[in-house]
């Protein structure tokens, strides 16, 4: 049978009952299947880490159903995951998850393996504390501690905030391995348009706690008037695009992947 | 955990002074603990309850905050009830002869510790972290020339403030380890050794970490100890002030009347 994480009419309130009680999510309907690659786009404070703690069944909605795949197949990196970090060694850091699952040991282990390669850091490393590695080197390997329970839906919350341009290269590659390798979903919450264009294909727009938009990359730019009062920018290449039709040039700018706008510029050079 | 949290609503008790608000809950104090007394402690904690209703905080706190210290007070309860000697034998349980003496005084004391736990939740309940660093201050004042008084109340304050950005850090990092995996209630034993590491480990790092960073801060910001500072939030005696501070005098009268004729 397909997984998938539907949610239904799905509230959260932070602090009910009280002077703080803030809405968080207000009446989420949505779908997720698998190998779909999502970006979920909004100005901050707009409730999108809520809907991936939500998603990841880490938080119960107050009103509505959340419908989530059990057993590690939803896994969620929250901002700055390598706060998280406890054990003595990055391979013991990247075994907790697994284990927790309860698998046997030589399971773990090939899992481990996996991950730690996956994310490409050094076998030399897999022996030394997490917290004497580089900031990216903990990125990644707080990205391995997640996928080692292999999970089918991977959630990321702000995963480039705070990286280098190299790291955010690397992280690109490495999840587009993933994808390709696995066709695992992704969900990536991310300031960075250009980071997700090449990523994802489904666009979810979130503003004060409602999914406002469920669209994808070429659609997006039709509506300039909502990007611009959620302060969103689309990807470079599409702002580019979108110039070069208003100027007259025979384009044409919605387009819904790296590919397909590479393909415009091309013929548009001749 | 809601103990120790500032609650922002508008009340009589929040528009008060820090500085009549600590020495209404130093006269509770001081009440609850001269008198051994079971009605006067049922009293304190019912003045420390209309207190806590009056400043329009939850009344769900006063569960939550007993709660919160149940097997403290459990503790002391049971404590006073099973060493308690005196008094008339009311039942034996597992060796050890109940008084009704040892009932009255565990109740008392009960009360006691409930009307400190509420007495203190209503202060930090009413009151700005940083405006009570001025009442504790202006306490402290007549100890100036022993003690760096100004930066033992700065120190209180931020102990405070820092409680419940704490308790959140400490959410958030159990959520993190929950998407890893721990589950406390289906977990094996070992398991939640290892799941608690994970826990107490991060939430010791990040306090370090934030306490090395709030030091960079205010040196930063041109904090010097022991300088001499002015407050850019002047404090405003009212009418209101006078009349709390004036009725916790009369009661603190009354606590002392009460003990000489009581005995």
């Amino acid at each position: 049978m397909a997984l998938e994480i539907r949610l239904s009419a799905v509230t959260v309130d932070y602090y009910p009952g009280t002077a703080w009680q803030t809405r968080a999510l207000a009446g989420v309907n949505l779908l997720v299947g698998e190998n779909e690659q999502i970006a979920l786009l909004g100005p901050s404070g707009a409730g999108k880490s809520t809907l991936l703690r939500v998603m990841a069944g880490l938080l119960v909605p107050g009103e509505g159903q959340a419908v989530i795949p059990e057993g590690g197949r939803v896994a969620l990196a929250l901002q700055e995951p390598q706060r998280g970090f406890f054990a003595a060694t990055a391979w013991e850091e990247a075994a907790f998850g697994p284990e927790n699952l309860g698998l046997a040991a030589g399971e773990v282990e090939e899992r481990v393996r996996w991950a730690l390669g996956a994310v490409g850091l050094p076998e030399e490393k897999w022996s030394w504390s997490p917290f004497a590695l580089a900031s990216g080197e903990q990125r990644r390997l707080a990205l391995a501690a997640v996928l080692a329970m292999r999970p089918r839906f991977l959630l990321l919350d702000e995963p480039v905030a705070g990286l280098d341009g190299r790291g955010k290269r690397d992280l690109s590659r490495i999840l587009r391995e993933l994808v390709e390798k696995t066709g695992m979903t992704l969900v990536i919450t991310a300031q960075e348009a250009d980071f997700l264009f090449p990523l994802t294909r489904r666009v979810l727009v979130m503003d004060r706690g409602v999914l406002v938009a469920d669209t994808s990359w070429g659609r997006l730019g039709e509506d300039p008037a909502v990007l611009e009062e959620l302060g969103l920018e689309l990807p470079a290449a599409l702002r580019l695009l979108y110039r070069l039709a208003e100027k007259g040039a025979p384009v044409v700018p919605g387009q819904e992947s790296v590919e397909g706008a590479m393909e415009e510029f091309r013929k548009l050079l001749g | 955990m809601v103990f120790g949290r500032y609650y922002p609503v508008a009340s009589f008790w929040h528009r008060r002074d820090p500085r009549v608000k600590v020495f209404v809950l130093a006269v509770l104090v001081a009440m609850a603990l001269l008198a051994k007394d079971l009605w006067w402690q049922v009293l304190v904690f019912a003045v420390c309850l209309g207190l806590f209703l009056t400043a329009r905080l939850p009344g769900i706190w006063v569960l939550r905050t007993l709660h919160s210290f149940r097997w403290l007070l459990g503790l002391i309860f049971l404590l006073n009830l099973f060493l308690t000697r005196a008094g008339n034998p009311l039942v034996r349980v597992a060796g050890f002869t109940l008084t009704d003496y040892g009932l009255y005084l565990a109740s008392a004391y009960f009360f006691r510790l409930a009307s400190l736990l509420l007495g203190g939740a209503w202060l930090m309940g009413t009151t700005e972290p940083m405006l009570m660093v001025r009442g504790i201050a202006a306490f402290l004042r007549p100890l100036r020339r022993w003690l760096p008084v100004e930066e033992i109340a700065l120190v209180i304050g931020m102990a405070l403030r820092f409680f419940p950005l704490l308790l959140e850090e400490a959410g958030e990092i159990t959520l993190a380890q929950r998407a890893r995996g721990v589950d406390f209630r289906r977990q094996r034993w070992d398991r939640k050794i290892k799941g608690l590491l994970a826990m107490v480990i991060p939430l010791f790092l990040s306090v370090l970490r934030r306490s090395g960073e709030l030091t960079q801060a205010m040196e930063a910001r041109g904090f010097v100890p022991g300088a001499f500072r002015t407050s850019h939030v002047e404090l405003e005696w009212e009418r209101g002030d006078t009349f709390s501070a004036g009725l916790s005098f009369l009661f603190f009268l009354a606590g002392l009347a009460w003990r000489w004729i009581a005995g």
